[in-house]
């Protein structure tokens, strides 16, 4: 069993795009409205295919939340296998954080320079669905429909 | 490995929390480490190394310090988390880590979608954040895996109707001042598919922010 899910790995994918022609007060409106989030599991080999997806929405997703432990998921679109994985690496992350991030915080409180949360703390407050690559610890962020089209 | 951090500090509190990075031995970012998060457009952002990346697909993680002043919070509109609050290294005597309600951070966001000189990419960032804000909160996304986008793009059900007013309904409930009630219009307009991509909320009612 963990053979087969070592060489597995389990991506979000967004959808910009995602709700269209939504209708209000009479109206229709064809527009994009939310950002849909998918997961599914894929090869290492689809996984390197994804990733060189030739889009920009792709690309400028890249980085944009590595490494996040997402706590503002929606628990139930997650194989418990996963989860269970995401929170050993919660643990372990937590313990092995690098001294000089505890030194910033530190010396922030000693200064009494008082922090914001902004971007992903804040969005996974406010429940923003991240979902976190088992493998990598890093989530993606990865258009399906234009995945499918290459 | 190590997650990134990202973190508005009070205008006058930024050089010590640079101070603090670089005392810490944090290096500095080079300027052309290509940007994701929205804090880093703006331009009096500070980034730090935080580590080395995972793959050549990765950047590094990073630590953004920004204004406050550029997100348009005001400090009232924040709350203090617990000392224990998760996510953040514990325990740290003494260390004060803030966020905003949903109410807050949506206002935010639109206020910085109406700035004219924003970036692109960050126009992208931000809207999707905020659609992504509205859909989650608002809207039952859990079976969102099994919409079918070709039979469903013309279809509106009843309960999509009504969670949709009911959406509605409640950011018109929330307690924003005066000069912001324009805000929830433009929240709505998201909600609808109203506005486009390329519309700035303020601008569209004629408002400079």
């Amino acid at each position: 069993m963990s053979s087969i899910f070592g060489s597995v790995f389990f991506f979000t994918l967004v959808v910009y795009e995602a709700v269209a022609d939504i209708s209000s007060r009479g109206r229709t409106c064809n527009s994009s409205c939310f950002r849909v989030t998918y997961t599914m599991w894929v090869t290492a080999g689809d996984r390197h295919h994804v990733m060189q997806t030739p889009h920009s929405s792709v690309h400028a997703s890249y980085g944009v939340f590595p490494s996040f432990f997402s706590l503002g998921l929606q628990q139930s679109t997650i194989p418990s296998i996963c989860r269970e994985s995401r929170n050993n690496k919660m643990s372990r992350t937590r313990l092995d954080m690098e001294p000089r991030i505890t030194s910033f915080f530190q010396r922030c409180a000693d200064a009494q320079v008082d922090l914001i949360e902004w971007d992903h703390p804040l969005l996974a407050r406010l429940n923003y669905p991240l979902v976190v690559d088992k493998a990598s610890g890093t989530s993606f962020l990865i258009c399906p429909r234009i995945a499918d089209k290459n | 490995m190590t997650q990134d951090y990202t973190f508005l500090v009070l205008d006058h509190a930024l050089p010590n929390a640079t101070a603090a990075a670089t005392e810490s031995g944090l290096p500095v970012a080079d300027e052309g480490l290509r940007r994701g998060y929205s804090s880093e457009y703006c331009s009096n952002a500070r980034r730090f190394l935080l580590g080395d990346a995972i793959s050549e697909y990765h950047r590094p993680p990073v630590l953004v310090l920004a204004p406050l002043s550029w997100s348009g919070i005001s400090t009232r509109d924040l709350r203090r988390l617990p000392p224990t609050a998760e996510r953040y290294p514990t325990p740290v005597q003494g260390l004060s880590v803030y966020t905003a309600s949903l109410p807050v951070a949506c206002a935010a966001l639109v206020r910085i979608l109406s700035s004219k000189s924003l970036a692109w990419e960050c126009r992208i960032r931000i809207e999707s954040d905020l659609r992504s804000l509205l859909g989650y909160n608002f809207f039952d996304m859990s079976k969102e895996h099994e919409i079918n986008y070709e039979v469903d793009a013309n279809t509106m059900t009843p309960e999509d109707v009504e969670g949709l007013r009911a959406a509605v309904s409640t950011i018109k409930s929330w307690p924003y001042p005066a000069q912001d009630q324009w805000i929830k219009d433009a929240l709505e307009e998201m909600l609808t598919g109203e506005i486009s991509g390329n519309e700035r909320p303020a601008e569209r009612r004629g408002l400079r922010l």
